[in-house]
């Protein structure tokens, strides 16, 4: 037979025609309704609308009932099937069922992402590498795992009980996960999960040619969960330690930092903010911040802190994952450390060595560009647009292609725009606010990616009263320096002890209003 | 003579069960070969491992002088295969099934899958699904015989159809007997009495005999012995008598490896003078009857 390929594909095309024509209408909806919504937003949408959100989770399910349909068209698994003695060709067969997906999935897909760009006001003919990319996206983390689970199931109701079944381990493994003593420490938390995304991913390889190949059902399931439980084994093996060592190695003596940290005693007042936890008390330690260059930014990727009271008592947290950020001119910051309520109870009164350890993570912006704001669509960071929200005007939305990039923004007090509304008290001169849209993207139908600038941290604490009712937003008019382009330098650790502090002077009360938490807060 | 499949010390296991168990078989090419035996006895098992549709645990076995584990793609345009279970794209009508099918095979013969489904009077726009199992059947098996296979292997084509559809079936596959060998699995003896040229009766996955049909059909016999008096059944008998009993002056019994002259000898050894001895040929039915009791007298 000369061609069996497109043989077998015409007659997946017959077959599964009210799919296709499905998938297909759910395909021109999306397109029609992210149409109007961009045209309605003059290009910079905040995302999807309810419908489109609709639309896209149809699309989806549409592509993925698609796909089981026509592997399971030739079943793979069984012993009955009528194909099994007739002449097909196993590469043929799979190509066949590959040309089908790439027809009815992968290409609408590729029109759909270039009418949703060009409908943003995107040139499509400088971005078909980047279409190329999302393309590789979903074929890796959607046709991929669908295909196999599609060859290592008999039927729709199978295959939907172990999607299911799937969904409940993962839920499981991940309670499990957080039991295990792995710190949320960046760049080495991802680290399992990659690997085991990996050798996942050769699996899911392997088991489609050996299905198409063998037809070795049982096999198959085995390589599967065989994969599939390397995850957690390798979550409990990785020796974190020394890895976080290895990738945020001590800083040298004579090394220059990028941020310098000290103790602020003079803060000693009693605080609000910590949220209730049974068995936990929370108590903030305020930090002078200095030395971070403009332009730069120092990441905290993990924190790890340690107690020694007199008479023995220690405590140590281990590493875990923290949120803090320091940026130029910022002067002030706030570690929050949880401990167990019986340690602190038995140590609050007496002065006690507390040791911070930082694994720092700094980065350089290498673009630096002043614009100013407008009331219609104004351009960032190369092809991203903004706008001030119409129905927010503290908001601004900005639109990307593919990726949000890191990016922040800095504004002056004295080029604020905004004018100074009742009960609002302007900013002292010389203040510096600093917003920032965190790096985003990966797979998603919409190719565009939307985020927002809507708060300002002040670079210093204010007199008296608290910051949300200083003026700290911008309006059309108001001049930013944009930073992109991030570049990270070299990561490293850095302690700092602070000898003699009595607990009980940094507890957090429990919040009135529940507030409370990690990360940068302006007293 | 050349074989068209041969099984060498085949062996099965699905867990603990054994569903065939050290298999060795020939089937000559050119013949009409039927295996037979009980529900479970192994001959689906056989049979899917002769088409590759999943392995041996050990041993081996060769289709049209080719291994059966390589038994893939191609190697299908000389083998035609039809099971009672087989799951057919029941979405397809059957002219669209018989138009599939046709350019996976060079030798696929329009004119005579043309003068089958007229044979059959097969519903040509009517979808598979909506047939019924006699119908079905029927289009199985044009698609079939249409591209000339040299290798036609059925396992239990003609189970439940009614006899008239199950006699049409057998005619369309009879004019094919030339230039085909058959392999046919069924539990069904009179289907395959007046088809098959050799046998063999497969029982708890082993083997009990394979050989010529005439050959078989020849060497049993129905034994009556007519006495003056009740006879006393002797101690011990040949093992080739079967069923050995006496009701009043009449004694019975079935004999496998009958010749005349030498049974004749036996009796009249074992017996004494009878008034009369009658011989009677065996149905494949009555056959197997036999052997199936004497087997489980063994077992037990």
């Amino acid at each position: 037979m000369s061609n069996q390929i497109l043989h077998i594909f015409r007659k997946d095309v017959r077959h599964h025609w009210p799919e296709i024509v499905l998938s297909l209408a759910a395909v021109v909806t999306y397109a029609w309704r992210q149409s109007a919504h961009l045209a309605a937003w003059n290009q910079v949408a905040p995302g999807d609308t309810p419908l489109s959100q609709l639309a896209s989770v149809l699309v989806t399910v549409a592509w993925v009932l698609l796909i089981v349909r026509v592997v399971q068209g030739e079943n793979l698994v069984g012993d009955r099937q009528f194909w099994v003695t007739r002449p097909y060709e196993w590469k043929k067969l799979l190509v066949a069922k590959l040309l089908f997906v790439l027809v009815f999935v992968n290409v609408p897909l590729f029109i759909l992402q270039s009418f949703v760009l060009m409908a943003a006001g995107f040139p499509l003919s400088s971005h078909i590498a980047g279409l190329l990319w999302l393309q590789l996206l979903w074929v890796i983390f959607v046709i991929l795992p669908v295909l196999t689970l599609a060859t290592v199931t008999a039927g729709i109701g199978q295959f939907v009980l172990t999607v299911l079944g799937l969904v409940l381990c993962i839920i499981f493994a991940a309670a499990l996960f957080g039991k295990v003593n792995a710190p949320g420490v960046s760049v080495v938390e991802s680290l399992p999960s990659e690997i085991g995304g990996l050798i996942l991913l050769a699996a899911s390889v392997a088991v489609v040619l050996w299905q198409f190949a063998r037809r070795r059902a049982a096999q198959s399931r085995t390589l599967l969960l065989g994969a599939a439980s390397v995850f957690p084994l390798i979550a409990i093996v990785t020796p974190y330690t020394a890895l976080i060592a290895h990738k945020y190695p001590m800083a040298t003596p004579g090394q220059r930092l990028s941020v310098q940290l000290a103790f602020d005693p003079a803060t000693l007042t009693s605080h609000e903010g910590g949220f209730p936890e049974k068995d936990k008390v929370h108590v903030l330690i305020p930090l002078l911040v200095s030395g971070v260059d403009d332009g730069s930014m120092v990441e905290v990727g993990g924190v790890m802190e340690s107690i020694q009271a007199n008479g023995g008592a220690q405590w140590n947290s281990g590493w875990h994952g923290s949120s803090m950020r320091f940026l130029a001119n910022h002067q002030h910051a706030n570690l929050v450390i949880t401990l167990k309520r019986d340690f602190f109870e038995r140590v609050k009164s007496t002065p006690v060595n507390l040791h911070l350890t930082f694994a720092m993570a700094p980065m350089q912006a290498r673009k630096t560009e002043r614009l100013v704001t407008r009331d219609d669509v104004f351009p960032v960071a190369g092809e991203g647009r903004c706008m001030f929200s119409p129905f927010d005007p503290d908001v601004i939305l900005c639109s990307f292609l593919f990726k949000t990039p890191l990016l922040l923004a800095r504004a002056k007090s004295d080029e604020i725009t905004c004018p100074v509304r009742r009960n609002e008290i302007p900013l002292p001169s010389g203040m510096i606010l600093y917003s920032s849209l965190g790096e985003g993207g990966g797979l998603a139908l919409n190719p565009i990616r939307t985020n927002i600038f809507y708060h300002w941290d002040l670079d210093r604490d204010v007199d008296d009263v608290k910051a949300r009712d200083y003026r700290s937003r911008v309006c059309p008019g108001t001049p930013l320096t944009l930073f992109s382009n991030w570049e990270d330098l070299p990561r490293y650790r850095t302690e700092l002890k602070i000898d003699g502090i009595r607990l009980a002077d940094y507890q957090l009360n429990d919040a009135r209003d529940g507030m409370g938490g990690f990360g940068i807060t302006v007293p | 003579m050349t074989s068209a499949i041969s099984m060498h010390d085949l062996v099965k296991k699905f867990y603990r069960v054994t569903a065939v168990d050290h298999l060795n078989l020939e089937v000559p090419e050119g013949a009409i070969y039927a295996l037979v035996g009980p529900n479970g006895a192994g001959k689906t098992t056989a049979i899917k491992i002769l088409m590759n549709i999943f392995p041996a645990t050990s041993g081996r076995a060769e289709v049209l002088g080719t291994d059966s584990r390589h038994i893939a793609g191609r190697a299908f345009r000389s083998i035609g295969y039809v099971s009672e279970n087989q799951e057919l794209p029941m979405w397809m009508r059957v002219s669209e099934f018989l138009a599939y099918l046709r350019p996976f095979y060079r030798t696929w013969d329009r004119d005579l899958e043309n003068g089958l489904a007229k044979q059959y009077d097969l519903p040509l726009d009517r979808k598979l699904g909506k047939l019924s199992r006699g119908v079905r059947m029927k289009a199985a098996l044009v698609s079939l015989l249409a591209y000339h296979p040299k290798l036609i292997v059925l396992d239990e084509p003609f189970g439940g159809l009614d006899p008239l559809i199950r006699d049409e079936l057998i005619e369309g596959l009879l004019e094919r007997a030339g230039e085909a060998t058959m392999f046919v699995a069924s539990h069904d003896l009179a289907e395959i009495e007046n088809v098959a040229s050799h046998v063999g009766y497969l029982e708890e996955g082993r083997l009990r005999f394979s050989e010529d049909m005439a050959v078989l059909v020849e060497r049993f016999r129905e034994v009556e012995l007519t006495f003056d008096a009740p006879p006393a059944l002797p101690e011990k008998w040949p093992e080739s008598w079967m069923q050995v009993a006496a009701s009043g002056a009449v004694a019975r019994f079935i004999e496998s490896r009958f010749e005349e002259e030498r049974t004749r000898g036996e009796i009249s050894k074992l017996f004494g003078k009878s008034r009369d001895v009658t011989f009677t040929a065996m149905s494949l039915r009555s056959i197997f009857l036999a052997m199936a009791k004497a087997g489980r007298g063994r077992s037990a």
